[in-house]
């Protein structure tokens, strides 16, 4: 982590802290006594169970919702037909409250994991497609036309020519995607599962413990961190560094 | 004659958005180097294309204008696309003055540079016809002169016939290549002397 950032998230909690001490409220506990509470859930093993149960459906929701997102922005991106007749549909998901698409599946499939992760899935594969369909259109075709010219296969196009040009696409799909998946899953997990931090925060709320409620809130909020610092960021970097090469001249 | 044994490129009527561009025709690249000049706009690089599209057998590489080496891979990887070769590939690239830039991106090089390299990708596709679309536009004098003597190495050590469209065919003198012009609406090829 650079030191700016360091010291950036020093000065957010002690800004906590003052005005905790300032407001002296149940409702608004300071850092200490919430980092008191994560660290008694982490020591009796409670906080593990539930993070990890988070995190997979995080994982399983975001991988579906990814592939599936690609998958739709891609055959939409190439062909004018299909992207005429199913350009509404996807911007119809897109403006689906995610409340109703949660609900719905819980109806229809039951309080099950199946029907957690698939909400999700609904939920943020249109976004993805989106973002996806917007870099396949953008294609260049000087591109296109080299690898037609050189006689390309469709392995080396894909590899070589398609998926560079669309990486900044996936790259913002994925980082845009993974935050929100996350944000969503807790509401599934509040509305309809037994495990998971919206589970706990659920129980919390109706407990009336906030610092429990942020404790929970703030693990699951590190551990993304923990995933910007050590995937997303060195990934983008990898992404984005032909571009600073180019800049070199 | 070149090596390739190939004398005579031929070419349908080029129809864009429902008008004719270019009207069929043939041109002879018996003297290995064929130029052909046109105004802005006549249907050079649509003649071009036309070649590229028409012709498979002759493996045509036509090599662009701007010069479309894929800005994310190194020259050296740029070039693997076409020949995997490493030998290969240095003796090109030496061959065009450009030995050290292998492990460069296209982006860190000047135009002069990257149009050289597409040349090269082009030849090392082995081609036996390599169509060349304005290569020495927006080049200044030193470039096109290297250019010229790049074209000129190439053409004697692999002696593919070559076709270059240009608005400026005297760049080329030197190479004493076979003129043609393309004029008119819809364009026709014809000799000329210049």
């Amino acid at each position: 982590m650079p030191f700016s950032a360091a010291t950036s998230l020093v000065a957010l909690l002690v800004f906590w802290g003052l005005s905790s001490e300032l407001f002296q409220t149940d409702v608004f506990p300071g850092p200490l006594v919430v980092f008191a509470s994560l660290g008694r859930e982490a020591i009796s093993g409670e906080l593990w169970v539930h993070l990890s149960a988070t995190f997979g459906r995080v994982l399983a929701a975001f991988g579906l919702a990814w592939i599936t997102g690609v998958f739709i922005g891609v055959i939409l991106g190439r062909s004018d037909l299909l992207d005429r007749w199913f350009w509404p549909w996807v911007n119809i998901f897109l403006n689906m409250p995610a409340l109703v698409v949660i609900v719905i599946c819980y109806l229809g499939l039951g309080m099950t994991e199946l029907a957690a992760v698939l909400a999700v899935v609904i939920n943020k594969a249109p976004l993805i497609a989106v973002n996806v369909r917007d870099g396949v259109r953008q294609f260049e075709s000087r591109y296109e036309e080299f690898a037609r010219v050189y006689e390309l296969s469709w392995a080396q196009k894909l590899r070589l020519v398609w998926i560079p040009q669309l990486e900044p696409f996936l790259f913002t799909a994925l980082r845009t995607g993974l935050s929100l998946t996350w944000k969503i899953i807790l509401v599934v997990e509040l509305l309809g599962r037994s495990s998971g931090i919206g589970f706990q925060i659920h129980l919390y709320f109706q407990l009336f413990e906030v610092d429990m409620i942020l404790a929970y809130a703030l693990s699951f909020m590190m551990v993304m961190q923990l995933i910007e610092w050590v995937a997303v960021r060195p990934l983008e970097r990898h992404v984005q560094k032909w571009r600073k090469d180019g800049q070199l001249v | 004659m070149s090596k390739s044994g190939v004398k005579m490129v031929n070419w349908s009527d080029c129809w864009l958005d429902n008008q004719l561009i270019v009207e069929a025709g043939t041109i002879d690249v018996s003297p290995a180097l064929v130029v052909v000049s046109g105004g802005s706009g006549v249907g050079k690089t649509t003649l071009l294309r036309a070649i590229s599209r028409q012709n498979p057998s002759l493996r045509p590489r036509l090599v662009f204008q701007e010069p479309t080496l894929l800005p994310w891979l190194t020259v050296t990887e740029n070039l693997s696309i076409v020949c995997e070769d490493i030998e290969s590939q240095t003796h090109w690239l030496s061959l065009f003055d450009l030995s050290e830039v292998g492990q460069l991106r296209p982006g860190q090089l000047s135009l002069g540079m990257q149009r050289r390299i597409a040349i090269v990708r082009g030849i090392l596709a082995r081609p036996r016809l390599l169509l060349l679309d304005e290569p020495s536009a927006s080049l200044d004098p030193a470039n096109v002169e290297r250019l010229i003597s790049n074209i000129r190495a190439a053409i004697s050590e692999e002696s593919v016939p070559t076709i270059i469209v240009t608005h400026s065919p005297r760049d080329f003198e030197a190479l004493k290549p076979s003129y043609f012009e393309l004029t008119g609406r819809p364009a026709v090829l014809s000799q000329s002397r210049t």
